[in-house]
């Protein structure tokens, strides 16, 4: 809401430095974003007449237009074409200065000599509007500054109202808190109405059918209007506060919107059939075309103003195009009415339409406002239009509301905010909004006033009396809290595997929990993969963002494409966090998932190389280790099938699957612009941690081991796995550990084989192992070997 | 005179010579057999004493023992010696280029949002607050109802909402536009006291731009018990800041609206980078806004079955991207989800 502050203090004579009250404003609740001052940087900007306006014989978008600004006749070139002979516009003659510095002079466009410039509202810097040149109205003096001459020297304040608070849009009700702010007292224009001729009820006829959507509808009628510019106080009043003058009549239903936040329409009466106005549901399918010139379907929930036989209005929301004011409008009937603000909402939500009426309807306006917003604004017509208004209003308030009473305690309001304040203080202050107050024993009874629909409970009054104390005078205290904070096993697990993997090397992402179906296409996923039926999101703002994730590595997979973009050679990336299945509701797990990407970190020791799988299950063993589990295994599996077929396992926890380690297909990798060996891996978190064990300290070996390598050889198809398995079985438990220490294939193992070489530990806890005791177990473990079918390498 | 005096003595000086006079181990060996070995003229010496006079054979012989002896120290001082000066050639044929990298896997860096969401949760343990989660995909009820916002209610607007499936009334699923919906979830699930934050995801139909994203991450907080009062808020969000910004740090509260609380107010923070004095950071005011807070809504404590006679409470809620902006400048909040290496390895340790 943007208050002007010329106008603030037309009701409220508050004599504050604008920065003051501003800070004043903000602290009361209703936040300034900005106080901006209006005029500043104009110099030399003066009010002329236009002569006439000529086709510039060089350029089809551009006129030269003759001014009078009193100093005799000057020819300017223009770009605008927004008025007409007679018009008043703002002429910024050479070596005039706007706002930012700009000094204008004389100069020649396209061969014709401009002899300075005509203003917009945005040249001037008085409104965003920069269609047209600003006309200013017939009732400016020609030659006067604008800047001195038209008030243009004010300040705009801009600001925040809470959606709950409908009365502060508003002049009045800014100038309302203002005034309880300051103590001062408060100006509400009177309505200045002169009634003459027949009675309103005589002319038109208005008739509710839905009530509960139209609880009050109160029409005014005037007639003999003359529809022209509105004067410049006007027209300066609606540009500074963001609004675009129109006409007369337009403007004062505008005005009155602006100054008591009661939003009305005018409806040419001579276009309503039947002089009618009905309120009630809409037919099925009925239709209007609304001032916006969009055609709209109206829906049963709406509340329609109709005359005899049509809608004419989407109640609350906008008018119709086919009643609106126009040239040769002489006669409108006012509407000024109260509707459900939950019917209103919907319908603005359902058509997209937020209007500044039905934004405040939506919040709640003061059904007992409307008889005073509808006089106000007819008085105003017969002021700028020349209107007569006839004698009386059709009011229709079948059920008037009943006021609000509310008792507030005491104790309670000081026990609750911890202050300590009387029930006499207290009553003061919620007197000065508008509340009735009638002191009890310990509590008050109180009757908000019809404007404020936020004070409906004793909470309400609580938060006002906060508020009209000042939050910054309440003592700051600590709740006495005996609980120990901790973090639960799961969240210290999540804390683990983060820190493990950020040892390992890697960098924690976070990418968005959205992904882009475009994504399973260059992946070239299966119809039965995770991606194809990930869960759409129902009104995604852009398909960019329309699939729940269901795995955290395809969001990965994005950031390291980025990277590489930017010439990253290494990625390194893992995260944390949710991914979504289907179902209903989406089943949430949560995830750990790391991508490597390129080579691996390059040094001086060791030679340049890709990522592998190997490099994935390296950081699956960091984590691992650093959770404490050790009762994982892989093995190889079909997915996902954009995976590269001969390097893909699923991990499994105490033989339950967890997740997976595999290299991104080379087609798909390439497909996202990635190196070709893309590295990843995904785990359920929980299935990890389910599996951690505990730190025991177990006794360290007394007796010493003893080793011995063994190097195996056999068919290139069996598992590593698979020797390792039959290496613990054969060894016993004499045998500690079998680490797998060489990989070897070529002269002089037979083709189609290979050579696995393995560092035993054997060890018994009781007592020191002979050199005998251990050969005796090596035997055992060769025998095995054989038995399987593999030889030994000696 | 030609003695056996006179040619032990010379001996001696000769072995002498030929020791320090070794240039390495292997002729210090040399010059060791030379003096002491079989055929050494002290092992001939030695040999004829059988055949000396007997007067003369206890000076002779000493004069012998001492002669081998000061050849053996002098061995063994020249082998020190020479030992000494191979080892330290040996060690310098082994010198490297010091200033060549380690070998070692650097660790990587935390993401600026996890890192900030740590430390929050960290300040508030040490204040006594438990760490709550719940669900990202929630009913229309956790997310809207329970928190004061009956269906229609306006201050839904104030959250564009992404849903999943819109139907279903209260059981609607949508992605929850706060993490507000833990608060209930707790609250339904303990009796008072509660003290919590809730950390997590939220969504809001939002494009992104500098300064909104789709998805991001809120903290909030929940104090409910008998006798919490709006200055314990204020006092909480006080201790917050001093822990979060520094010791300067001070907090202000502004009336503000939200259907949840009651009394609600926007908590500014002092300007670090103006003291308060007023900078293009926080648009001349001084005060920079980072979350919402409030005493819960009599309303929300019936929901979850509490009596808000008996019990009372304060929430706050903040948004952690924002937060982490302002404490280490980052000028957009895009560059948070762009995941860009050089980014992230800015937030080392």
């Amino acid at each position: 809401m943007r208050i002007l502050l010329s106008w603030l203090r037309e009701v409220v004579p508050v004599e504050a430095e604008p920065e003051d009250l501003a800070a004043r404003l903000s602290m009361a609740g209703l936040k300034v974003e900005a106080a901006l001052r209006t005029g500043v940087g104009i110099e030399g900007v003066v009010v002329g007449e236009v002569l006439d306006v000529r086709d510039h014989p060089g350029a089809d978008n551009l006129v030269l237009v003759g001014v009078d600004h009193g100093g005799g006749r000057r020819d300017v070139v223009c770009g605008a074409r927004n008025f007409a002979p007679g018009d008043r516009v703002p002429v910024a003659v050479p070596g005039a200065r706007l706002p930012g510095g700009i000094e204008v002079g004389a100069r020649t466009v396209r061969g014709q000599r401009s002899d300075g410039m005509l203003c917009s509202a945005r040249e001037l810097e008085i409104s965003e509007d920069h269609a047209g040149i600003l006309v200013l109205g017939p009732d400016v003096p020609v030659g006067a500054d604008v800047r001195s001459g038209l008030g243009l020297d004010d300040v705009v304040f801009d600001v925040e109202v809470t959606p709950n608070r409908p009365d502060a849009l508003s002049v009045v009700g800014v100038a309302r808190e203002v005034a309880a702010a300051y103590g001062l007292p408060l100006r509400v224009p009177e309505p200045a109405l002169e009634e003459t001729g027949p009675l309103a009820t005589s002319i038109a006829e208005v008739r509710i059918e839905d009530p509960r959507g139209c609880p009050r509808y109160l029409a005014r009628v005037v007639t003999g209007l003359r529809i022209g510019p509105s004067p410049w106080w006007m027209r300066w009043r609606l540009l500074a506060s963001g609004m675009r003058p129109v006409s007369n009549v337009v403007d004062v239903t505008n005005y009155v919107l602006l100054e008591r936040g009661h939003p009305l329409h005018a409806f040419d009466l001579a276009r309503l059939r039947e002089r009618n106005i009905v309120i009630r549901r809409p037919r099925r399918g009925e239709r209007l075309r609304t001032l916006d010139g969009v055609e709209r379907v109206l829906d049963r929930s709406d509340v329609a103003i109709c005359d005899a036989e049509r809608p004419v209005a989407v109640a609350g929301v906008m008018g119709g195009a086919e009643t609106e004011v126009g040239e040769g409008t002489s006669e409108v009937l006012l509407e000024s009415a109260y509707f459900d603000p939950a019917r209103i909402g919907r319908t603005a939500r359902r058509l997209g339409l937020r209007t500044e009426a039905s934004i405040r309807f939506e919040r709640g306006a003061d059904p007992e406002g409307v008889p005073a917003a509808a006089a106000r604004a007819a008085g105003l017509l017969a002021r700028v239009a020349g209107g007569a208004v006839a004698r009386g209003a059709i009011d229709l308030y079948p059920r008037p509301a009943r006021p609000r009473r509310i008792t507030l305690r005491t104790t309670r309001t000081n026990a609750l905010l911890g202050i300590d304040a009387t029930s006499a203080q207290i009553g003061r202050w919620l007197a000065s909004v508008g509340c009735r107050v009638v002191p009890g024993r310990g509590t008050l009874r109180v009757e908000p006033p019809s404007f404020r629909p936020d004070l409906r409970a004793e909470e309400d009054l609580l938060e006002e009396v906060a508020r009209l104390y000042g939050f910054d005078r309440i003592p700051a205290t600590l709740p006495a809290n005996r609980q120990v904070g901790a973090l639960t096993p799961a969240q210290a697990g999540r804390r683990a595997a983060r820190r493990a993997l950020l040892g390992a090397g890697l960098f924690e992402a976070q990418t968005l929990s959205l992904l882009p179906p475009w994504l399973a296409d260059r992946l070239e996923a299966g119809p039965d993969d995770g991606l194809r039926r990930a869960v759409r999101v129902a009104n995604p703002l852009s398909e960019e963002e329309s699939l729940l994730r269901p795995g955290l590595v395809p969001g990965l997979l994005l950031a390291a494409r980025r990277n590489a973009a930017r010439g990253q050679a290494s990625i390194a990336l893992f995260e944390i966090g949710t991914s979504f299945l289907p179902g209903r509701p989406p089943e949430e797990r949560e995830e750990v998932a790391w991508v490597l990407a390129g080579e691996a970190p390059r040094a001086w020791h060791c030679a340049a190389r890709p990522y592998d799988l190997f490099d994935s299950k390296g950081v699956l063993e960091a984590l691992a280790s650093a959770l404490g589990v050790t009762a994982w295994s892989v093995e190889r599996t079909v997915t996902p099938d954009w995976a590269h077929p001969g390097r893909r396992a699923s991990v499994l926890v105490r033989g339950v699957p967890v997740g997976f380690v595999f290299e991104v297909h080379p087609r798909a990798a390439r497909a996202l612009d990635l190196p070709a060996r893309v590295v990843c891996g995904s785990l359920r978190l929980d299935g990890l941690l389910g599996a951690a064990s505990e730190v025991l300290a177990a006794a360290i070996p007394r007796f010493p081991a003893a080793l011995r390598d063994i190097a195996i050889v056999l068919g290139e198809e069996t598992p590593a796995a698979e020797v390792q398995e039959l290496l613990r079985r054969a060894g016993g438990e004499i045998l500690e550990s079998a680490t797998l220490f060489d990989v070897w294939r070529g002269d002089p193992i037979p083709p189609e084989s290979k050579s696995l070489a393995f560092s035993l530990s054997l060890r018994d806890p009781e007592r020191t192992l002979t050199d005998a005791d251990a050969d005796r177990a090596l035997e055992g473990i060769h025998e095995a070997v054989r038995a399987a079918g593999w030889s030994l390498r000696t | 005179m030609e003695g056996p005096g006179a040619r032990a003595a010379e001996a001696l000086r000769d072995a002498l010579a030929a020791v320090r006079g070794a240039r390495s181990l292997a002729g210090l060996r040399e010059a060791e057999i030379a003096a002491l070995g079989r055929k050494a003229p002290l092992s001939l010496l030695k040999r004829q004493l059988g055949s000396a006079p007997p007067a003369d054979r206890p000076g002779m012989g000493r004069i012998l023992n001492e002669a081998r002896e000061a050849i053996e120290a002098a061995l063994s001082a020249r082998r020190e010696e020479l030992e000494a000066t191979e080892e330290s050639a040996a060690l310098e044929a082994e010198r490297v280029d010091v200033t060549l990298p380690g070998r070692s896997r650097l660790p990587g860096s935390p993401h600026p949002i996890a890192l900030m969401l740590e430390r929050l949760c960290e300040v508030f343990a040490g204040l006594g607050y438990r760490v709550a989660e719940g669900p990202e995909v929630e009913t229309d009820w956790y997310n809207f109802e329970s928190l004061n916002m009956p269906p229609d209610h306006p201050a839904r607007s104030m959250w564009d909402t992404l849903y999943v499936d819109p139907s279903g009334g209260r059981d609607a699923t949508l992605l929850r536009t706060h993490t507000s919906p833990v608060q209930i979830r707790t609250m339904l699930a303990q009796p008072p006291p509660v003290f919590i934050v809730a950390p997590g995801r939220v969504y809001r139909r939002d494009a992104f731009d500098a300064s909104h994203s789709p998805v991001f991450h809120q903290l909030e907080g929940l104090a409910v018990g008998r006798g919490i009062t709006f200055g314990d808020l204020k006092g909480t969000l006080d201790a917050f800041a001093k822990a979060v910004f520094g010791p300067e740090a001070a907090v202000r509260l502004r009336p503000s609206y939200f259907p949840f609380t009651e009394p609600s107010a926007e908590v500014d923070v002092i300007c670090v980078t103006c003291g308060g004095r007023g900078c293009a950071a926080c648009g001349r005011s001084g005060w920079i806004e980072i979350m919402g807070a409030g005493m819960v809504h009599p309303n929300v404590l019936r929901a979850v079955g509490y009596n808000p006679e008996r019990v009372s409470g304060f929430a706050f809620g903040m948004g952690v991207e924002r937060i982490a902006m302002r404490a280490w400048e980052i000028p957009d909040i895009r560059m948070l989800f762009e995941n860009d290496l050089r980014f992230l390895a800015r937030f080392r340790g």
